[in-house]
């Protein structure tokens, strides 16, 4: 704790001057109490082990402003979040402006399914089968979300699950599911297929 | 840590503000409810470490499928950062090349995850009966005639590289070429065991073991040993940085007891006791025997002789060796036994990771193992027929590997 340097209020100070150190008192001062609050509410959290306390949930907010509660433990499995509760930036909603509510719901859904206790292997394999056979587009939100929050297991199954799409599938069949717009001119394409022809036949 | 990555911080910043615009556009879309919200490109949507990220969980042969599709895709799968991408995905499944006759090195691959035939030309080998060995993606072919040349190769880049002459004798009797690849470093050991008989000394044989290494460049000489009633093949394999390799009773003792397994330490660790003394017996009297390293362990599939006739084949077995001891993994069901039609007394095997490839000699039938599920399971038929009755067929399994180089 700092000691404040009193100015000494002499009777010969103009008014103006007066209320400038007054100010700039008062400006210290609130300083000052609003840092000591601070090193208190740190000491308490590093004491979250106590049975007494409450279990501590982080809330997310979704593009259009909707919040989702999520599990402290739930919600390590990002490791974004776990970086902002290591931080102490958790203790107000954080805001994801990239990510909509549909998907946010499912991406807390899919990290507290992963923090259950107690769920075999086996089992929780075919609820992520689940989690991913959806429409191509919301398994593309799915991978974005799990890149900006970095939650690695989502991540695998989702791109895994991408990469499934286009197994098996020839270039022209890729082209269409992925709509992709600049595919090679026929004679590009042979170009290149020429490079590995066993791979296409 | 892939230099794409970044922390999430300056990921929130740089990349926040493009997802946003595409996702409002995207959102814009499909809120219309509308189906051809197809209207927007998928590819557009992910930025180039994600779609790498996803192009490098494909089979290699939808690796370049994909890479044809469009010049954004072509330049992601063409570019290093993506090889290193693949160098960071779990082995793939092996494939079984079968040549498609004796005298052209001519063949085509099978490909178990996608299940199809691949006509991929192999690189350097001249002819099907050169030894060949593979680990991790690396096949080497020694040819058969003077056995000094050695190439070391990738079948599905088709680089290769000849290595420096083995040493030791030329024109030996027996030769038995093995390899290891090391994930880690991508450099590789390849192994010769020669067996050549001493001149006019019956029973005894010469048997040598020369070793190469990637590092050094180099050719060394780790043991030379006379055996005497025994003698090694073309069977051998490296495991855990042991070599293994069958010997084969030449005379003068019991017919049951006709094949025998050698350990020999590559670090050189082991003692200075002679390696016939080290020898480990083997499960079971058989006709033959194929090695294969199955995730570092040393897995032997093996004719099972018949109890008064041993050089008659009655069935396929499956061991792992632990130790010094076999535990017996599968025996190959009588359906799968039957199937192959007349199954001579010596067949072609190999296998790694975790499938084991058994093929006749007679015939392009191809039965996988799966050691996970130990399930048997027939490959799609094979392209390649047989035109005359004595047409003979063979074949070695490897992993399909786009990124490493010999």
């Amino acid at each position: 704790m700092r000691y404040l340097a009193l100015p000494l209020l002499s009777q010969n100070l103009t008014e103006s001057t007066a209320r400038a150190q007054t100010l700039s008192l008062y400006l210290q001062l609130s300083l000052q109490v609003s840092l000591s609050q601070r090193n208190e509410s740190t000491m308490s959290s590093s004491s979250s082990s106590l049975p007494s306390c409450p279990k501590k949930v982080v809330t997310l907010k979704s593009s259009e402003g909707e919040t989702f509660e999520i599990e402290e433990i739930a919600a390590l499995q990002s490791k974004t979040l776990e970086n902002m509760i290591d931080e102490n930036c958790a203790d107000t909603p954080i805001p994801l402006p990239n990510i909509k509510g549909k998907i946010l719901a499912k991406v807390v859904e899919y990290c507290n399914k992963h923090a259950e206790v107690g769920v075999d292997a086996e089992s929780l394999r075919a609820w992520d089968a689940e989690f991913v056979n959806v429409e191509n587009t919301t398994v593309f939100d799915y991978i974005l979300a799990a890149n900006f929050l970095e939650i690695p297991t989502l991540l695998d199954l989702t791109c895994q699950s991408v990469a499934d799409m286009i197994k098996g599938k020839t270039p022209a069949e890729i082209e269409k599911t992925f709509n992709i717009k600049s595919a090679f001119t026929p004679e590009e394409e042979e170009q290149v297929r020429r490079e590995n022809q066993w791979a296409f036949e | 840590m892939m230099d794409g990555e970044t922390s999430w911080v300056s990921h929130c910043n740089d990349d926040t503000a493009r997802h946003i615009d595409e996702f409002e556009l995207f959102s814009e879309l499909s809120d219309e409810g509308n189906q051809a919200a197809s209207a927007v490109s998928l590819d557009l949507i992910l930025p180039d470490d994600l779609l790498e990220r996803i192009l490098a969980c494909l089979p290699v042969a939808s690796i370049f499928k994909a890479g044809s599709v469009c010049k954004r895709w072509h330049e992601l799968v063409s570019s290093r950062r993506f090889l290193w991408n693949l160098s960071q995905v779990p082995s793939q499944k092996p494939w079984y090349f079968m040549f498609m006759s004796s005298d052209e090195p001519g063949g085509y691959a099978y490909d178990p995850t996608l299940r199809k035939w691949y006509n991929v030309g192999l690189p350097c080998i001249e002819t099907p009966n050169w030894f060949k060995a593979s680990s991790c993606g690396l096949v080497s072919f020694m040819d058969n005639d003077s056995r000094s040349e050695l190439y070391v190769c990738n079948p599905i880049s088709r680089r290769s590289r000849k290595l420096a002459e083995p040493p030791g004798l030329k024109f030996s009797d027996y030769s038995a070429l093995a390899m290891s690849t090391s994930r880690v470093s991508n450099g590789y050991q390849i192994s010769i065991v020669k067996s050549k008989e001493v001149p006019g000394k019956i029973f005894q044989w010469d048997i040598s073991i020369h070793l190469y290494d990637s590092e050094t460049r180099m050719w060394a000489t780790l043991s030379t040993e006379v055996f005497t009633g025994w003698r090694a093949g073309d069977e051998s394999v490296i495991c855990d940085g042991i070599l293994y390799f069958l010997i084969y009773s030449t005379g003068g003792g019991a017919p049951e007891n006709r094949h025998g397994l050698v350990p020999y330490d590559l670090s050189g660790r082991s003692s200075h006791a002679l390696l016939i003394r080290n020898s480990i017996a083997v499960p079971c009297p058989l006709t033959c025997g194929r090695l294969m390293n199955l995730k570092e362990n040393l897995v032997m599939v093996g004719g099972i002789g018949k109890q008064d006739r041993p050089d008659i084949i009655k069935g396929i077995g499956i061991w792992m060796l632990r130790g010094r001891e076999w535990q017996e993994i599968a025996r190959m069901p009588h359906r799968f036994f039957q199937g192959f039609g007349e199954l001579d007394d010596v067949f072609a095997s190999s296998g790694m990771d975790d499938v084991i490839y058994i093929q006749s000699y007679g015939s392009s039938l191809l039965l996988l193992f799966d050691m996970n599920q130990k399930q048997w399971k027939w490959s799609l038929k094979c392209p390649v027929t047989k035109r005359f009755p004595l047409q003979l067929f063979t074949g070695f399994s490897f992993e399909p590997r786009l990124e490493i180089a010999p």
